[in-house]
């Protein structure tokens, strides 16, 4: 009885400690969880920055001096 | 030696020891009573007040949904940011340098005596927001500081990418997250998802030391696709605001929509605002002008008058009707053309937009038939789309139509519509009769359609219709080169306080690309074009002309007119 009684007793405390264990991993994870989201945000704010229109347009037509191909010029090929 | 002996006989303190006895006994028995009522009859309350003092239910906010347009782009994201909020009472005891406080100001983007003001002088106080929603670095930062009573939250931000191209379809959301107004109140409950509840034991610095169990796992709210699509959504924007700047409007609107599923592609207004800044935008600015605002629709309204005579066998594309003299008297009024276009068919009618002869078509309707008419394309009823302000519109009945008003109501007078329900009904003549209910969100499953009048009827509509974008016809301007378009112009003199102004106008244009199988409906309308120019042919046309060869060519649909620079390419081999 008294042996029973001291093994649980001795289970009781390791249980607790694997408890506190995991916990701390758990917070850890949660932790490392929310900084990737922040990091995702920030990364998707600054892709839609790059991939903003307007942007794209000034880019296309001042740097690579890109234009929309004058209609008359477009040949169509009928399928 | 001398022994001094008591000389009084022995007391009896039998009694001082009974009385003291029972003295300890009766104390003994106070603090036994005391300790079993604290800890067995009053232990519940009392360990339930201690716990509130350091178990806290805290929520845990629950992402909001993204709003993306129908290819997934975002339109609106919820992204994580921090709140910096003080402990006054510990602030003020441990009052910190003015340097530090100076090196915080900097980091939040604040005055030092703000953040001074903001703490306030109460000691008592325990909570005061110092910056709400800020970058996470920028509060880490603040937090490395080690300020004794500076503490940080977690809280989520609505971020807009497209920011003012789309502001005003998307609306807004309020500090804590909720919508406020347009798709963000619509989709709200979808949007929201549901918080979470984390139990946690915090110290005497409302610090938390454990996390006891998460009561309720947070439901993160649901991605809602929306009807439009981005891309043209930015074409339509850019263009509608060039043109509202070039002439000087007081503002404008544009709504491009699917002829076949109803669904709003794009939908734009000017003034437009910016919806990440913090400041509020007027309501005269913020508002959903496409859907929330009424106008009269003008000769816009004319194919859908003609058209009822047509579907009631009254007329026909080739029947001659005599406009002589460019005035008809209705009664007492008069109904008048811009020129005296002479005797000519209804095509012309059309493609002139002549009110005589539009009024004298009308006319030989009966007025429940044209009313129902109009009453089935939508007008004067709500388009079901729970927007938050969707204007109805006014159709009168028609039991108190004068002569003159079913005139009038023939060219588009005495009527309103918002420029989302125009769209919608010209939806009708360019889907062969069939009307879809209008959405803001994407159609997946098949459409549910209504059919308004006879593909017969629709199709001899859009021929007359064609014959307006042509060098005869009031809006060659809205020609897109390489399609056949069909559409109508309006020029609607406005309503002012005192009836109709002299000289302020609404320039319209109504029109469907390409003509041969249409796709696209585009309703353009600008609110007081003063810079000299007003005709709806020349101010709104050229909108619809360049958004529709944009969206044409990115939607991927063939051209539909045979001219010389569209050819069969011929393979000659390997170059």
């Amino acid at each position: 009885m008294v042996v029973i009684a001291v093994a649980s007793a001795l289970g009781v405390v390791h249980m607790k400690y694997r408890t506190r264990l995991l916990f701390s991993e758990i917070q850890r994870l949660q932790q490392a969880n929310e900084a990737y989201d922040e990091a995702l945000a920030q990364l998707q704010f600054e892709q839609n920055r790059q991939a903003d229109r307007e942007r794209i347009e000034r880019e296309a037509r001042a740097r690579l001096g890109m234009n929309v191909p004058d209609p008359a010029t477009i040949i169509s090929i009928k399928p | 030696m001398k022994i001094i002996k008591p000389n009084e006989a022995p007391q009896d303190y039998g009694v001082r020891w009974r009385v003291l006895l029972g003295l300890l006994l009766t104390s003994l028995t106070v603090l036994i009573g005391r300790a079993v009522y604290l800890q067995v009859l009053d232990k519940q309350f009392l360990k339930h007040q201690g716990d509130l003092r350091h178990v806290g239910v805290m929520p845990i906010p629950a992402h909001r949904g993204k709003i993306t347009d129908r290819n997934g782009e975002i339109l609106a994201v919820s992204t994580p940011v921090k709140t910096i909020w003080v402990n006054p009472k510990e602030f003020l005891k441990a009052a910190p340098g003015r340097d530090k406080i100076e090196a915080m100001a900097r980091l939040v983007g604040m005055r030092v005596e703000e953040i001074l003001q903001k703490v306030g002088e109460d000691e008592h106080r325990a909570f005061a927001y110092v910056k709400r929603k800020m970058s996470p670095e920028l509060a880490d930062q603040v937090l490395a500081m080690g300020i004794p009573g500076v503490y940080a939250d977690r809280e989520y931000k609505r971020y807009y990418p497209t920011g003012e191209v789309t502001a005003h379809l998307l609306g807004t959301t309020n500090v804590d997250g909720n919508g406020q107004e347009g798709m963000e109140l619509v989709m709200d409950s979808g949007l929201r998802g549901v918080d979470g509840a984390r139990r946690a034991v915090r110290d005497g610095k409302r610090r938390i030391i454990e996390k006891i169990e998460e009561v309720r796992h947070p439901v993160s709210g649901k991605e809602i696709a929306l009807s439009i699509d981005s891309r043209l959504q930015y074409i339509a924007h850019r263009e509608l605001k060039n043109t509202v700047a070039q002439h000087h409007a007081r503002s404008g609107t544009l709504v491009l929509m699917d002829v076949k599923t109803g669904e709003v592609l794009a939908m734009s207004n000017q003034p437009a605002f910016n919806p990440n800044s913090r400041s509020q935008a007027a309501p005269d600015v913020s508002r959903n002008r496409a859907i929330t605002d009424l106008f009269e629709p003008g000769s816009t309204m004319k194919p859908f008058a003609i058209a009822c005579a047509l579907e009631l066998g009254l007329t026909n594309p080739r029947a001659i009707i005599n406009t002589n003299g460019g005035v008809w008297h209705v009664g007492t009024n008069v109904v008048k053309d811009v020129h005296n276009y002479g005797v000519m068919d209804v095509t012309k009618v059309i493609q002139k937009s002549s009110n005589v002869g539009t009024s004298k078509i009308a006319l030989t309707i009966p007025p429940r038939k044209l009313w129902a008419f109009y009453h089935n394309l939508g007008f004067g009823q709500t388009l079901e789309t729970n927007y938050p302000g969707e204007a109805r519109g006014r159709l009168s009945d028609y039991h108190g139509w004068s002569t003159f008003e079913q005139a009038t109501l023939s060219f588009g007078y005495g009527v309103s519509v918002s420029a989302m329900q125009l769209a919608r009904a010209y939806t009708a003549l360019g889907n062969e009769g069939l009307m879809p209910m209008a959405s803001l969100t994407r159609v997946d499953e098949e459409p549910e359609v209504h059919r308004i009048m006879s593909a017969k009827t629709a199709n001899m509509m859009m021929a007359m219709l064609e014959t307006v974008v042509s060098k005869e016809g009031t809006a060659f301007q809205a020609a897109v080169p390489g399609y056949r378009v069909a559409g109508k112009t309006g020029t609607v003199k406005k309503l002012g306080a005192h009836g109709y102004t002299a000289s302020s106008y609404n320039a319209l244009f109504a029109g469907v690309a390409p003509a041969s199988d249409p796709r696209l409906v585009m309703v353009v309308m600008i609110d007081e074009p003063s810079a000299g120019d007003y005709y709806g042919g020349v101010v709104a046309a050229p909108v619809f002309s360049r958004v529709m060869q944009e969206a044409l060519r990115v939607l991927n649909i063939a051209p539909d007119q045979s001219t010389p620079s569209i050819m069969v390419a011929r393979q000659d081999g390997p170059a």
